[in-house]
């Protein structure tokens, strides 16, 4: 058996250029204890482990107790099980020990006889034994898929999902599509049949490819499809290292099916090459002292942010930047950039402040161009973005061209500290009292701007359908003394959150989907919400009824894995974004206007989503059309999500 | 191609958002209320240009008498609410329009003729010629947006001062 090797803990803890060994020291080195082979057989009877108190017509899978949190009694069967009796290691048993070496802690899948040897491995070897590798059952990879993109968000690391060969990979690639374009790492598998003579019959033939992963190969950043364990081995670590690079992605390997179900050749298990520690790239100190001279000159300084913190130091880096200067921050909210509440916090005056802009400093933007279009062609523009290094030119998410002054390839929470060094060099004492000034007139404007956000809430407070601004505010007022995390974008709600509540931990929000994709919020909140389970944090989602039909079957993984969330449905009864579209394409030709509906909304019958959740085992309730009705229900939502479990509401709402 | 009457009540059955939001006072009153505010709120429609006649004296002049109810039929029906929320209240993708809308040259000025200017995710309002609404229907949707009440105020509502 190979020895494990040391790694740090938490390998997107942010490592600048000057904390490197600081980093290094303070990340620590966790062994990973060996597990493979090393088991003491002591059979328990299988019935003994059948009696577990599960209400269930099946008998609870061994591992069910230890799976659910309860102490493990059946420690002899775990581990017998945990050895194959048959035919030596199996291949997909190293492989779990290779996919947990890299810090990975689950594998979401539906099942698919292309990893068949992947999935007997996980359930009698790597839930069985520690680092244990849990397993969060789906019934759509959409849904796998976007479980890993959510987690990542919230977790700073990646999970595993497998998927079935082709028809598998054909469901989850959407998911891909929008970790892709949101800049996430998703560690993806997915099965796979090289040997022709193995494919015994008309399915395996219909779900055998030669080159599955090129369905997605535009948008992931590395794919691989190893031919030995040890290439395995090595391409895993890669497309570990390829992932937690910014810009972060998803990346696939493809399992021979062979690899996973054959034993270790030899019986000895390939060495499992140690992970380094990932260190983003970072500004050069040139170009940061020329930025920060630049923004120290300006007259009227913006900073946009769009996926600027990677991580908590991200957020708290650019507050670091923002106070030096005394400028505004813009949020372009693709994750938790700038506490919503800081009265550097400029977003709701983004147009009047651009309009005077000088000097604009673009922080990992996805659409710089029309993020500042607002600002005179004359303003200087910066970008500092990751996605400079590596883009690929198929599929368009690198948005329209921005002419940019100065472009720093580079990631920028990395290159924060280095460029607020510079600015606070570059302030000479006279300026102090007009930064102060800055400061203040800002502190003022964000107050207004909270004002005016409250006067405009109130209209049509008792409307129904429900404001959107009725339904923020009510579910704020029952969560805002926890610990809560919104994981949806906001968009579609007005962006109330960010205008009214109070928020200033990073994870608090965690962005939008990516590339848009339709079903990527269930997933992504479930995925969310076990990475903050850990942490004692509640989950809570807005989303709408129709990214919820996409990947309804959501419900049933929540209820089953026992996940806390809270999911309230955004139900404006419409695909509303495309009810607008073509409302304007019928006014354009001035034709058939109150048409619109056909086609766009959802309606006739109306969808029960309370009955839905009820369907699937999570507690359900509406559809809540009485505004007065909402806070009560969100409470007794709430009580159960507070037991551990997942609950929705059904909010008949305005459309945006 | 008009909208006629049949087409417009079969759209209205199958419309998702069936409001019983909005108090329709209708009458007088509540629209020179409305007019009166409305001077002051001119906003966006501000903006199209010296040809518009603002002001209370000649927007009262000029205000076609119109039928609340109905124009709370067209509002949905024609996707006013789209954008501006079923009772005007205004979102990301629309600014308010209600209560006190804009007086009703500025109103069937914008109608025809849209600013333009793009909201949320591009979207921009669509124009409303004479081929698809009427003036009579315009007149209509005024009354409408002119018959809705206040909403409470922001310092009324406990969840909004918290
Ligand atoms: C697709 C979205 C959309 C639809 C549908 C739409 N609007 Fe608008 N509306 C806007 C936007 C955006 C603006 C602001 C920019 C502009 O003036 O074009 C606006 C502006 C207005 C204004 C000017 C407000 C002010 O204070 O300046 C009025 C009045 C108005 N709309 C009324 C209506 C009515 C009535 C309807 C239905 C007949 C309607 N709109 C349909 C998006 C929309």
């Amino acid at each position: 058996m190979a020895k494990r090797v040391a790694r740090q803990t938490h390998p997107l803890a942010a490592v600048s250029r000057r904390g490197f060994l600081k980093g290094a020291a303070l990340g620590g080195a966790a062994l990973r204890g060996a597990a493979l082979g090393g088991a003491g057989a002591i059979a328990v009877p299988v019935t003994a482990v059948a009696q577990a108190p599960e209400p269930r017509q099946l008998p609870p899978v061994p591992d069910q107790a230890a799976e659910q949190g309860q102490p493990a009694e059946v420690t002899g069967q775990r581990r017998r099980l945990a050895t194959s009796a048959a035919g030596g290691l199996p291949g997909s048993d190293y492989m779990v020990d290779v996919i947990r070496s890299l810090g990975i802690e689950y594998v979401a899948f539906v099942p698919g006889d292309t990893f068949k040897g992947l999935h007997e491995s996980v359930i009698n070897y790597g839930l069985l034994t520690n680092p244990k590798l849990g397993l969060i059952p789906c019934m759509h990879e959409e849904v796998s898929v976007a479980i890993c993109h959510g987690y990542a968000k919230i977790a700073g690391k990646p999970m595993a999902c497998a998927m079935h060969s082709t028809v598998g990979l054909q469901h989850g690639c959407m998911a891909l599509y929008n970790a892709w374009a949101d800049r996430v790492p998703v560690f993806a598998l997915v099965g796979h049949q090289a040997d022709a003579n193995k494919r015994v019959g008309l399915v395996q033939w219909a779900h055998a490819v030669y080159d599955g992963p090129e369905l997605v190969r535009d948008f992931t950043k590395f794919d691989d499809t190893p031919a030995s364990l040890s290439d395995f081995a090595d391409s895993a670590v890669r497309a570990y290292k390829f992932a937690m690079t910014p810009p972060y992605g998803p990346v696939l390997l493809a399992l021979d099916e062979g690899l996973q179900e054959n034993p270790v050749p030899g019986g000895r298990a390939p060495a499992i090459p140690r992970l380094p520690l990932i260190v983003p790239p970072q500004g050069e100190d040139a170009a940061c002292a020329e930025v920060a001279r630049m923004l120290v000159g300006a007259a009227h300084p913006v900073i946009l942010a769009d996926r600027c913190a990677r991580t908590p130091a991200g957020l708290a880096r650019l507050i670091e930047l923002a106070e030096a200067l005394q400028a505004p921050v813009i949020d372009a909210h693709g994750r938790f950039n700038f506490p919503w509440r800081h009265p550097l916090n400029q977003t709701g005056s983004a147009r009047d402040l651009l309009s005077r802009a000088d000097v604009i400093l673009g922080l990992e933007m996805t659409d710089f161009y029309h993020a500042s279009a607002a600002a005179p062609p004359t303003a200087k523009r910066i970008s500092v973005a990751s996605t400079d290094l590596y883009f690929k030119s198929n599929y368009q998410d690198f948005e329209r061209f921005t002419a940019v002054d100065i472009a720093i390839a580079v990631d920028a929470e990395a290159t924060l500290p280095v460029l607020t060094d510079a600015v606070r060099r570059a302030i000479r004492p006279s300026l102090r009292s007009a930064l102060r000034e800055r400061g203040a007139t800002l502190a003022r404007q964000h107050q207004e701007a909270l004002e005016e956000s409250r006067t405009a809430a109130a209209l049509g407070w008792n409307d129904r359908p429900i404001t959107t601004a009725r339904l923020c505010m009510e579910l704020y007022d029952k969560i805002r003394h926890e610990k809560w995390s919104l994981v949806n974008g906001t968009s579609f709600q007005s962006y109330w959150p960010q205008r009214l509540w109070t928020a200033h931990e990073h994870y608090q929000y965690m962005g939008d989907a990516g590339a848009y994709g339709l079903g990527y919020l269930p997933g992504a909140s479930l995925g969310a919400a076990v990475a903050n389970q850990s942490q004692g944090r509640l989950t809570v989602a807005i989303g709408g009824d129709g990214d919820l039909m996409f990947t309804p079957s959501f419900l049933w993984t929540a209820a089953h894995q026992r996940i806390p969330l809270l999911y309230v449905v955004h139900n404006n009864r419409a695909y509303h974004q495309e009810v607008m579209w073509v409302q304007v394409i019928a006014g354009e030709r001035q034709r058939g206007i109150d048409r619109c509906h056909l086609g766009t909304t959802i309606d006739d019958p109306y969808i029960d989503y309370a009955k839905l959740a009820q369907s699937m085992g999570v507690h359900g309730e509406g559809p809540i059309t009485d505004p007065n009705a909402l806070g009560p229900a969100i409470e007794r939502a709430l009580a159960i999500v507070k037991r551990g479990e997942p609950a929705l509401i059904d909010v008949v709402a305005q459309g945006r | 191609m008009t909208p006629t009457a049949p087409r417009l009540k079969l759209s209205l059955a199958s419309l998702p958002l069936v409001t019983g939001a909005a108090a329709l006072i209708g009458g007088a009153a509540a629209l020179i209320g409305a007019l009166t505010g409305g001077a002051a709120l001119i906003g966006g429609a501000a903006l199209i240009g010296s040809a518009v006649p603002t002001g209370v004296a000649i927007a009262q002049a000029a205000t076609p008498a119109g039928n609340a109810q109905r124009g709370q039929h067209l509002y949905l029906a024609v996707g006013c609410y789209e954008c501006h929320g079923t009772t005007g209240t205004g979102a990301i993708t629309g600014p308010k329009i209600a209560p006190n809308p804009i007086p009703f040259p500025a109103f069937i000025y914008q109608l025809r003729h849209p600013l333009g200017a793009p909201s949320y995710g591009n979207i921009k309002m669509p124009a409303y010629g004479e081929a698809v609404l009427s003036d009579a229907q315009v007149a209509d949707l005024y009354a409408y947006l002119a018959s809705i009440g206040p909403s409470p105020p922001a310092s009324k509502i406990p969840l909004l001062n918290r």
